[in-house]
């Protein structure tokens, strides 16, 4: 047998129940990530990070490694999410921290 | 009813007044002032210099343990090995001596220090690496080991002294005054805590048996040795901490974020002794 036939073979047998029964693909997981991972940066750039936003988005990665695309796109979308609450948190407090502040 | 409205639009001008001011931009000396007075007036029983005590202020912190273990602190392995890194010569033959005023003896409490130089805040940590670099050393990590030990000694040799953190007037110093400032009252994380959520607005009250130690005189006793920790931590060990309580992820150890919180936290405290290093639970 030549390399090229097996590697397809092997390709086949990796693909994951998920990918099989619904539609989400690894582009779809990917473009995912892509987009939680822009919010992320935009969380980070105002000093507002949260853990779960975090661990959300380490679990896609997890899971678009595994081939899992479904839980790739549901857990990006999930960080994504969190980091758009903790930039909504970060927009709010420029405006609200002075009322807390002691004076 | 004509007097009473010219009553009420007096009245309106003149607490338009401190509005009016606020708007002009930080001022440090207010805030410092109102600042002290809030805890004053809210917990009256606390003689201002105790507040350097944190937590052991208030029943079941375990103050009666502190008490006895200040006979032989658990921070004094530190101190020593602090002394011993402050008198030790870099290869160049110099010492820490060479970088700070006095010597670097009794000058903790003028620490976090604006650089004109440079524009930024620089904490004692942050002088000590510079004066590392500066002798062809490598930075040490700021929040603990080595570092903690130095920041401990230099810090003993302040003890006492009183806090006197200068925001000098220049735009930048102001700003990274107010940017500490604004750090310190944002809520922040997933639990949408401040930091004055927890060390104003809480404190004394208890979170998970620990007490809350009151925001006035929070960082006198830094570098502090914890049981927790099992080791001597610094300031921005804790800044760390308690950012990850609210479920925040923790900024840089050098941030500018950490450095200007830094700034305006012990400002807060001026006039107050230093007392670390300091032990907690
Ligand atoms: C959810 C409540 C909470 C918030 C918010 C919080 N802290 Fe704390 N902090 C604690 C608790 C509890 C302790 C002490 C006990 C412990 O370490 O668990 C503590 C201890 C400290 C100490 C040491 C006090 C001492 O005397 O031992 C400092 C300094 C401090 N916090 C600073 C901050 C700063 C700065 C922020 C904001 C970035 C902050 N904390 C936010 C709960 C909080």
């Amino acid at each position: 047998m030549k390399p090229l036939p097996l590697v397809l073979i092997a390709g086949l047998a990796l693909l994951p129940a998920a990918a099989l029964a619904g539609d989400a693909t690894s582009a779809g997981a990917q473009q995912a990530i892509a987009a939680a991972e822009a919010k992320i940066s935009a969380a980070a750039a105002m000093q507002n990070q949260w853990f779960a936003t975090m661990a959300a988005f380490r679990a896609a990665k997890a899971a678009e490694r595994k081939g899992d695309y479904a839980a790739a796109e549901a857990a990006a979308a999930e960080a994504g999410k969190l980091a758009d609450l903790s930039i909504a948190q970060a927009r709010r407090q420029k405006a609200l921290w002075q009322s807390e502040a002691v004076r | 009813m004509r007097i009473g409205l010219v009553v009420l639009a007096l009245l309106a001008a003149f607490s338009a007044v401190p509005v009016a001011l606020a708007g002009a931009g930080p001022d440090p000396a207010a805030d410092i002032k109102a600042f002290q007075g809030h805890f004053r007036t809210e917990l009256p029983a606390i003689p201002l210099a105790a507040y350097v005590n944190g937590p052991y202020n208030f029943p079941g912190s375990g103050r009666a343990q502190w008490k006895q273990i200040t006979e032989f602190p658990p921070y004094s392995f530190a101190i020593d090995s602090g002394k011993v890194l402050f008198e030790t010569k870099f290869p160049n033959g110099k010492t820490y001596t060479s970088c700070f005023s006095e010597g670097g003896i009794g000058i903790a409490g003028n620490y976090p220090m604006f650089d004109p130089k440079t524009g930024r805040v620089v904490t004692l940590g942050v002088a000590i690496n510079r004066c590392r670099v500066a002798n062809g050393l490598k930075k040490w990590p700021l929040t603990k080991g080595k570092m903690a030990d130095l920041v401990a000694y230099m810090t003993v040799t302040s003890r006492g002294r009183p806090i006197d953190v200068v925001v000098p007037n220049d735009p930048r110093a102001l700003a990274a005054y107010e940017a500490g400032k604004e750090y310190f009252y944002s809520r922040r994380g997933q639990l949408n805590f401040s930091c004055a959520s927890c060390h104003v607005q809480a404190a004394g009250k208890r979170l998970r048996g620990n007490v809350l130690a009151p925001a006035l005189g929070i960082t006198a006793s830094f570098p502090l040795y914890r049981s927790k920790w099992g080791s001597i931590g610094t300031l921005v060990r804790r800044f760390i901490g308690c950012n990850k309580k609210v479920g925040s992820v923790p900024d840089k150890p050098d941030s500018a974020a950490y450095r200007d919180l830094a700034y305006f936290l012990t400002a807060m405290s001026n006039g107050l002794p230093i007392a670390g290093p300091g032990s907690r639970p």
